[in-house]
């Protein structure tokens, strides 16, 4: 599998190819930090593609320094922000809330799809900070200093709305 | 070691991966109660939250989704960089031309911001509120050259550095909020 600072160069030199084959590479963990951030699929798959065409219309801007998944964090999270701004979408707690908190683990595929909605709306529900750090840190397991970078904050301000967010979920997820 | 280092500790190191506890942490969670049934009651939920480790794209939806890529970009010549100094010159050039005239005015004759700021019709388009426009005028003089560059294409930074030569004033200023550089980006209505 080619390295990926080839095809960021590459795809920085006009190789398309190299781009799609980026596309391929991060569009799952892409699509997954959207989801999670929106808990709605349709939403999901239009914003990561969003994504994927600003980064391309930008890549001259990319700066080495960081990661290219880093920096396509980065517009994944600017594009979600702006999109909950301008849909003023507020996330409200999921009404099947108590069962989540219960130690539940659904065979049933419907149940399982039922449960998996009911804890991204629990992780949706957080607060836009709150939530972009969790997920760049809990589940795309980010530092806290790329974190703050993609945020534009202090790398303190990135741990404490982590805890905070931590905090919060706890609460709504553990029962106590 | 203290338990609210301890908890603290735990607390920023819970990823989906798990936590490896150091040995010193791993010594006080074996040894005290509290801190153990914090470190159980973190491990719960981070089996909890694990049901959401496993999203992805259908096939289906992947395909999909690098056909329209690659239509999009196909129609569309990659951004060089007169294209991207085209773009900026619709998108920003004009105000930053005013802005960093009224600022090599004010340069010479004050280390501050100006309190009578003035400004062009154009910047007041795209900056309406006058905090906006100090902290865009701010933004310059501090040359916070690498948050804009991930917001802005090369030929674009060049462009303001070129205009504003950063460091010339940049001990005089505090650094600029999240919450500031959020209206900047916002504002500024740029694409990213």
């Amino acid at each position: 599998m080619p390295d990926e600072r080839l095809l960021t160069e590459k795809a920085i030199g006009g190789d398309k190819k190299a781009f799609t084959a980026l596309v391929g590479r991060y569009q799952n963990r892409i699509f997954a930090f959207i989801m999670r951030m929106t808990a709605n699929r349709e939403t999901a798959l239009d914003l990561t593609q969003d994504t994927f065409l600003a980064a391309y219309q930008n890549l001259a801007g990319f700066r080495k320094e960081s990661r290219f998944s880093t920096w396509l964090f980065q517009i994944a999270a600017n594009k979600t922000r702006n999109f909950l701004k301008k849909s003023k979408k507020e996330m409200a707690l999921p009404d099947d809330y108590d069962r989540v908190s219960e130690s539940y683990r659904p065979d049933d595929e419907l149940e399982r799809k039922e449960y998996e909605q009911a804890l991204l709306e629990a992780v949706a529900s957080l607060p836009l900070k709150q939530r972009t750090v969790f997920n760049l840190r809990f589940y795309e397991q980010l530092k806290f200093d790329e974190i703050a970078r993609i945020q534009g904050s202090s790398v303190s301000a990135a741990k404490t709305n982590f805890a905070e967010a931590l905090k919060k979920l706890k609460k709504r997820l553990g029962g106590k | 070691m203290n338990c609210r280092r301890v908890k603290e500790w735990l607390d920023g190191d819970i990823t989906s991966s798990g936590i490896e506890l150091p040995d010193e942490i791993r010594k006080h969670v074996d040894s005290c109660n509290e801190c153990r049934a914090y470190y159980r009651e973190l491990l719960e939920l981070r089996e909890k939250l694990g049901g959401l480790n496993n999203i992805t794209l259908t096939a289906d939806e992947s395909n999909q989704l690098i056909l329209k890529i690659e239509t999009a970009i196909d129609h569309s010549a990659q951004p060089d960089s007169k294209r991207s100094l085209a773009r900026w010159t619709k998108i920003i050039a004009r105000p930053v031309l005013a802005v960093a005239a009224l600022l090599i005015i004010t340069m010479f004759s004050t280390p501050y911001l100006p309190t009578d700021l003035t400004v062009t019709q154009e910047i007041e388009e795209i900056l309406p509120s006058r905090t906006g426009q100090e902290n865009f005028l701010q933004l310059l003089l501090n040359g916070d050259i690498d948050y804009l560059s991930s917001l802005l294409d090369q030929s674009s930074i060049s462009y303001i550095t070129d205009q504003v030569k950063p460091g010339q004033v940049d001990d005089i200023l505090n650094d600029i909020s999240a919450e500031e550089m959020e209206w900047l980006t916002e504002n500024l209505k740029m694409e990213i």
